[in-house]
């Protein structure tokens, strides 16, 4: 039957695609999917898969015009065949169509005939679907409240059918509702509840004014970064379903979060492209908005010649379609220019309709409203009567201004002069400061140098003598032979001394810090070494160290070298049997070298042996030395300090 | 079948010609000590080993720290993940601690200083065959307390590799002992324990330090062609 169908009315297809051609060729491809899809019908020969692509196409209707949609609808409506299903589809595109146009009474009429004829073999979706554009035209014929209502209904079922994206829709319903009647905090509400519903980038997509309507609320609350951030992912998400109309009113939102930053430059682009865009599309609803935005930033920018017209063409859509919260933005963007451009009687004129507006919109959606009105109402006379007073004041103000322009230049100038002085001032005493540092540092590299040269004199002296001594010693053995054992003892010795000097100059050398343990180890070392050739002898070490003190290099040798003749001394003339050496150390150093021979009279030593040298020694470096010793009772010497410099 | 004396292979690995002489010229006039392998830095010492039978290998080597190429530690690290069983003496010229004890966490079980006498040599050298490690110097044992001391208070881990490396209460106590310079005849004495027992201790001290990561070591080692084809 199908084929016979063609076969005998080849010229009416003919003309009916020359029609389709007619339409189809100057028409702009808004997006590629639409584009695809007019490729697709074009090609295709079957009918009943033309209904179903010019549903697809319909699907599409943010991204055209709504003269648009109703050619595709009334081309689908007459294509047959066509199911039960699909002609139920078609009629929720003549809903869209109206809602777009402004028609909002016949739409709701529509949309719930629709909802009653609903067959429970359709699939639930489409019942949602429906619903949810009543809502819509709901809103737009500024019933709010009836719009809320239906919202949770739609809510309940999307919920019990687990849809989420319808769930996501309702919630979008209920932010975009509450936020017309400007309240901005329930809506952001709703709509986060939805945001944070899923994370699901495909159903997300779908939502977009989800996010922008969002962005909007924050915009209005004066939350600019949380405004940005939505709007942002608005953009995103709209872009990514090509979903124009989404992409314009995301625009238009950031242009204006931008205008209330001083962005100009960032909002001027993205109006441009809104602009642009809405062309294409030309949905009145929202090009009322965008002319609003438009106004606004003229307004900013002190541009009034161009914001009034605007304005007034945006007034003017706004009445056509009975859209008065749309009237109420319009009369606000020119009331911002009338006062930029100084017209103050348009100015208070303008303000007066804002009120009027504002009652019967509250009064349409809330009684409890009146407060908020109230209020406002009293602070916009109280602008009015402000702005005249402004006036009067203004025009007998040019001798004050006069006067205080002078007073402010005299302490202008007070302010200046005493501000070098306190420049010259802190310049001074910067210098002093530098001058401070320079001395100090210099005062440090004097001492490190001074101690460098104090062990480099140490060294030259011993090494020097030691040197001399060895080679002394080869030449009386070279000379004479016969006597040269006690030679070749002698100069072993020192030999062995001259290589320990060196260990030992370069041990305190090779560290910047050398801590008293490191004094401790090597002296036990040493000490090990020296008392193998007197094994009849002990030795002890106890150490207590509690704080580990730093010396200076020339410090810690020189403590090490008195250390080492307390011991040669004691072990050469005290005939002990035991020694024992304690170090402690903490806030101050002591070391203690004791032995259990037979001591000295300490009031009547002799010269030269070698206690002389010692106190000299120690006191020649600001420490302290006791001497204990009792004849038969061993003696005990202690050296101290606090300080290791 | 003769009876001979058998003798001691040790080896050398010293940069320093002559250093390298001295130490020959005291040990040389000696014959419990065979010197069967003298290298001139870390590389050469591998590879003259590579050369060797495991039967044949040196027993204790002496190693210099600074040297070019290759130095001491790195040498230590590897010889001793590729052949355990040898005992490494360094030698330092001015009783270099940091040096040293790097050296001994390399895997080395003493020092010495480099111009010390042939006895005090010979004892060292029977101190790290008989005992496996001779007693430590105060410094060496502060460090090594410092080191693995402090790990006692902080009981955070249970890995087994862990507690294994804490030091048991005896350890530290010998520790606390060689800080105080006394050796191991001494330690005993004070402790009321056999010097012998002193020693093992010291010996497991010593392997507590030698901690390496031996398996990135051997594979280090296979790379570059340092192991024995079997």
């Amino acid at each position: 039957m199908k084929i016979a169908f063609t076969m005998h009315k080849p010229v009416i297809k003919y003309i009916f695609l020359l029609f389709l051609c007619g339409i189809f060729s100057p028409a702009v491809s808004q997006t590629k999917r639409i584009e695809s899809l007019r490729t697709l019908y074009q090609s295709t020969t079957d009918k009943s898969k033309q209904v179903d692509l010019l549903i697809q196409i319909c699907e599409q209707h943010n991204s055209f015009s709504p003269d648009t949609l109703l050619y595709y609808y009334s081309i689908a409506k007459n294509t047959f065949p066509q199911t039960q299903l699909q002609s139920y589809q078609l009629e929720n595109f003549y809903l869209i169509y109206m809602i777009k146009v402004g028609e909002g009474e016949k739409a709701v009429e529509l949309s719930d005939s629709l909802l009653k004829n609903y067959q429970a073999t359709f699939p639930k979706k489409y019942y949602m679907e429906i619903l949810n554009n009543k809502i819509a035209g709901l809103i737009r014929k500024n019933e709010s409240k009836a719009a809320i209502e239906n919202s949770f209904v739609l809510l309940n079922i999307a919920e019990k059918e687990k849809d989420t994206l319808f769930i996501l829709k309702s919630y979008t319903l209920l932010g975009w509702a509450n936020m017309e009647i400007e309240k901005y905090t329930d809506a952001t509400k709703w709509l986060n509840k939805g945001i944070s519903l899923t994370t699901n980038e495909k159903l997300l997509r779908s939502v977009p004014a989800l996010f922008s309507n969002n962005a909007s609320c924050y915009n209005n609350l004066s939350k600019d970064d949380s405004a940005l951030y939505f709007v942002n992912k608005a953009l995103y998400f709209a872009k990514q379903s090509e979903h124009l109309a989404a992409v314009c009113n995301a625009l238009n939102i950031r242009a204006s979060i931008n205008i209330k930053k001083d962005y100009f430059a960032f909002a001027e682009s993205d109006m441009n492209e809104a602009l642009a865009v809405r062309e294409k599309i030309g949905d009145p609803f929202y090009i009322i908005a965008d002319m609003g935005t438009l106004a606004t930033y003229y307004a900013m920018r002190k541009m009034p010649e161009k914001g009034i017209p605007i304005s007034m063409k945006g007034i003017d859509l706004a009445r056509k379609t009975k859209n008065i919260p749309r009237m109420i933005y319009l009369y606000q963007t020119l009331a911002e220019n009338y006062k930029v451009s100084n017209m103050q009687n348009e100015y208070a004129d303008a303000l007066t309709k804002i009120i009027d507006l504002k009652d019967t919109l509250y009064q349409e959606n809330s009684e409890d409203a009146l407060a908020v009105l109230q209020t406002r109402y009293e602070v916009q006379k109280k602008e009015n009567i402000i702005l005249q007073q402004k006036l009067k004041i203004e025009r007998n103000n040019y001798y004050l201004a006069g006067s205080t322009i002078v007073f402010i230049l005299v302490s202008l100038l007070i302010i200046l002069l005493y501000r070098n002085y306190r420049h010259v001032q802190k310049i001074k005493l910067e210098n002093l400061l530098q001058e401070q540092k320079i001395l100090s540092r210099e005062a440090v590299i004097k001492a490190e140098e001074a101690e460098r040269k104090r062990i480099a004199a140490d060294l030259h002296d011993n090494l020097g003598s030691y040197a001399a001594a060895i080679s002394s010693n080869t030449k009386s053995i070279k000379e004479s032979p016969a006597a040269s054992a006690a030679t070749i003892i002698q100069l072993e010795e020192n030999a062995q001394n001259m290589v320990t000097q060196l260990s030992d100059t370069i041990w305190v050398l090779k560290n910047e810090q050398l801590p008293f343990t490191s004094l401790c180890d090597r002296f036990k070392v040493w000490m090990q070494r020296l008392m193998r050739n007197y094994p009849e002898i002990k030795y002890n070490f106890n150490e207590e160290i509690i704080h580990d003190l730093i010396f200076s290099p020339s410090r810690m040798l020189h403590l090490f070298l008195i250390m080492k003749e307390c011991v040669t001394n004691s072990l050469k003339h005290s005939q002990a049997k035991e020694i024992t050496i304690n170090f402690y150390s903490d806030t101050e150093w002591k070391i203690e070298i004791a032995d259990n021979g037979k001591g000295f009279d300490t009031s009547n030593y002799l010269r030269g042996s070698g206690i002389e040298n010692i106190r000299h020694r120690v006191e020649e470096c600001n420490w302290r030395i006791e001497l204990e010793s009792k004849k038969e009772s061993g003696t005990k010497i202690r050296i101290s300090g606090n300080t290791t410099n | 079948m003769k009876a001979i004396i058998e003798k001691i292979k040790i080896g050398l690995t010293e940069d320093n010609r002559v250093n390298r002489n001295t130490f020959m010229d005291k040990v040389g006039q000696y014959p419990e000590l065979d010197v069967i392998v003298t290298a001139t830095n870390g590389h050469d010492f591998l590879e003259q080993l590579k050369k060797l039978e495991s039967s044949l290998l040196p027993k204790v080597v002496f190693m210099d720290i600074q040297m070019p190429e290759m130095n001491g530690i790195d040498t230590i690290k590897i010889a001793k993940s590729i052949y355990p069983e040898i005992h490494f003496i360094v030698l330092t010229v001015f009783e270099d601690n940091e040096n040293i004890f790097e050296a001994i966490r390399a895997g080395a079980s003493g020092y010495l200083l480099k111009h010390e006498n042939y006895f005090t040599i010979r004892e060292a050298i029977e101190e790290v065959l008989e005992y496996g490690g001779a007693p430590m110097s105060p410094a060496i044992a502060r460090k090594t307390l410092r080191l693995l001391g402090e790990k006692r208070n902080e009981v955070v881990t249970t890995e087994k590799s862990e507690i294994e490396n804490l030091l048991t209460d005896r350890e530290y106590e010998m520790l606390q002992h060689m800080i105080n310079g006394y050796d191991a005849k001494r330690i005993g004495e004070i402790t009321g324990i056999s010097a012998l027992t002193v020693r093992k201790h010291i010996a497991n001290i010593y392997n507590k330090l030698h901690v390496n990561s031996k398996a990135q070591i051997i594979s280090m080692a296979h790379k570059n062609n340092w192991v024995r084809p079997i």
